[in-house]
């Protein structure tokens, strides 16, 4: 069972550190890379640098290895999975624990083939996805990154279980599910598409999380970007078919990226640390372009919004329970409350075919969330103790029913499952 | 509000974003029926977290005064039914109080008037820790 060894089905226990200040400063300097074509800046220049920033940023970087009140890249970051727990390693430019003595070329080795100078990486590194990073942006990113203070924080040891902690086997699974290029989940091939492509695949990994993993925790390739369940909180379906099932546009996603809220909701659980570490920084050029490749050059019309007829009793007990506990943040008729709790109507977890993210958001709550600038939305509390099985089950029909377009015929027995 | 469960114990439930359709059934208590009253409807005797809040001058612009007389009102409940140890005093209060927000700053008043009140009430302090 090598090919376990290396999956990524990681679930983050450890909320992000929150770098504001510089978030506001890269919006100032970074704009000027937000172009198609970059040229090749000087060595170690300042333009280098920035450029390194700003690819840094759009690779999500600091999600795995800033931790909580650490030190910019110091790693710590705890990264679980069913096959172990991993830690996001020290890439400051520290010598001794760091990436300090690296050579450029064993950087781009590192994000290309998964292997630093000390032996294999496992593909909790999203090499996977950065091997399509080009060469100039990956010297970008380690010009940057040697910029950075030196942290002197020694690397923890990943926890793997028998017989997932047998590192030389990753090269096997490497052998068999490591590919040269991703497929596409859709059409395109205008400069935005392919610059989209670039920023989703290359850079963004969003495949990591939103592709389904086959036995050996591979990504399986007929299923791109058609959800995945890596942690409690499963990656939705961004295929264009998927996206516009749930009613989103170019517009949306593009707003979604930049801000992390979006007519259809805002970005939780492991998307959050998505948006507002990496997305958020991305160009407007960027941005259209990554809503392009999502949804392809010619994007599917976004699904209007249908109302399901279901069991009446059912229904009116659920509608009860909304009004009850919920109605007071996300308003009688679904509306939302500005600043506070996203509109239920046409809300994108709502519409999911799957109830499983909605039912847990019920059950486990959803922390207060800061996003861009000043806007933030209260935390919301968990259910599990206050509601039974049976009731989880009607709110739950009641919102899909009602606001998501989707039948009302979650059974009690399948909250009870995900209790 | 203060809800009193069927076995003895109480826990605060925040009205803000519960509608009253959620209390219906339920034994509830608002911060005017604490204090004792007579038949003209009078206040005749205060509780004594009421009592201790006032003699620490803990109460100021009265915006918070319910939330922290039912959270403190609930936490000497259930000290009543598992005591702490005395080096968990301060931490208990912390965890009990935490989540009410005053914005006098009248973080400090509270604080005493509530730990003065653990250790002088008899039973809610395992003294053999």
């Amino acid at each position: 069972m090598m090919g376990s060894i290396v999956t990524r089905y990681l679930r983050r226990s450890v909320v992000r550190a929150v770098p504001f200040g510089l978030a506001a400063f890269a919006a100032l300097t970074l704009t000027a890379c937000d172009s198609h074509q970059n040229a090749v800046p000087k060595a170690g220049s300042p333009e280098l640098v920035a450029r390194g920033r700003y690819l840094a940023q759009a690779a999500d970087c600091a999600a795995c290895h800033t931790a909580a009140g650490g030190a910019p890249f110091a790693g710590g970051v705890k990264l679980e999975s069913q096959f172990g727990t991993f830690y996001g390693s020290n890439i400051t430019p520290d010598r001794n624990y760091g990436i300090g003595k690296w050579s450029a070329d064993e950087f781009y080795s590192a994000l290309h083939d998964g292997k630093a100078p000390k032996g294999k990486l496992y593909p909790a590194m999203p090499y996977t996805s950065y091997r399509q990073m080009s060469r100039d942006d990956s010297d970008a990113i380690f010009a940057y990154l040697t910029t950075q203070k030196p942290a002197a924080v020694p690397n923890i040891e990943a926890d793997l279980k028998l017989p997932y902690n047998v590192r030389f086997a990753v090269r096997f699974w490497d052998m068999l599910f490591v590919k040269d290029a991703l497929p596409d989940a859709s059409t395109g091939q205008s400069a935005d598409w392919t610059r989209g492509r670039y920023l989703a695949n290359a850079l963004g990994h969003c495949t990591e999380c939103h592709t389904p993993r086959g036995a050996f925790g591979q990504l399986q390739d007929g299923k791109t970007l058609q959800g995945g369940t890596l942690g409690r909180i499963g990656a939705p379906d961004i295929t264009p078919a998927g996206l516009a099932a749930r009613g989103w546009t170019g517009a949306d996603l593009q707003a979604f990226f930049s801000t992390g809220v979006a007519t259809q909701g805002s970005a939780f659980s492991e998307m959050h640390p998505v948006i507002y570490l990496s997305t958020q920084h991305l160009g407007s050029n960027d941005l259209r372009a990554l809503a392009t490749y999502l949804l392809g050059d010619a994007p599917p019309a976004p699904a209007p919004l249908a109302v399901k007829t279901s069991n009446a009793v059912q229904l009116a007990a659920g509608r009860n329970l909304y009004l009850d506990s919920c109605a007071g943040c996300h308003g009688r008729e679904g509306e939302g409350k500005p600043h506070v709790a996203v509109a239920m109507k046409g809300n994108s977890t709502l519409r999911q075919d799957d109830a499983r993210n909605l039912i847990v958001s019920m059950l486990d709550g959803i922390e207060a969330q800061q996003f861009v600038g000043v806007e933030r939305m209260e935390p919301m509390p968990a259910f599990a103790a206050t509601y039974s099985d049976e009731q989880i089950a009607q709110l739950t029909n009641y919102l899909r029913a009602t606001w998501g377009g989707q039948p009302g015929d979650v059974t009690a027995a399948a909250v009870k499952s995900l209790r | 509000m203060i809800v009193d469960g069927t076995d003895g114990t109480s826990e605060e439930v925040r009205t803000c974003i519960n509608g009253a359709h959620f209390f219906d059934g339920k034994n509830v208590r608002t911060i005017e029926g604490h204090a004792k009253r007579n038949e003209h409807g009078e206040v005749v005797e205060l509780t004594p977290v009421q009592q201790k809040f006032l003699e620490h001058f803990s109460f100021q612009c009265g915006y918070c005064t319910p939330g922290f007389v039912n959270a403190t009102t609930v936490l000497l409940e259930k000290l009543k039914r598992e005591p702490v140890a005395r080096d968990q005093i301060e931490a208990t209060i912390m965890a009990a109080l935490n989540d009410h927000i005053c914005r006098c700053t009248g973080y400090v008043r509270y604080y005493e008037a509530v730990k003065d009140l653990v250790l002088s009430m008899p039973g809610l302090v395992k003294d053999a820790a």
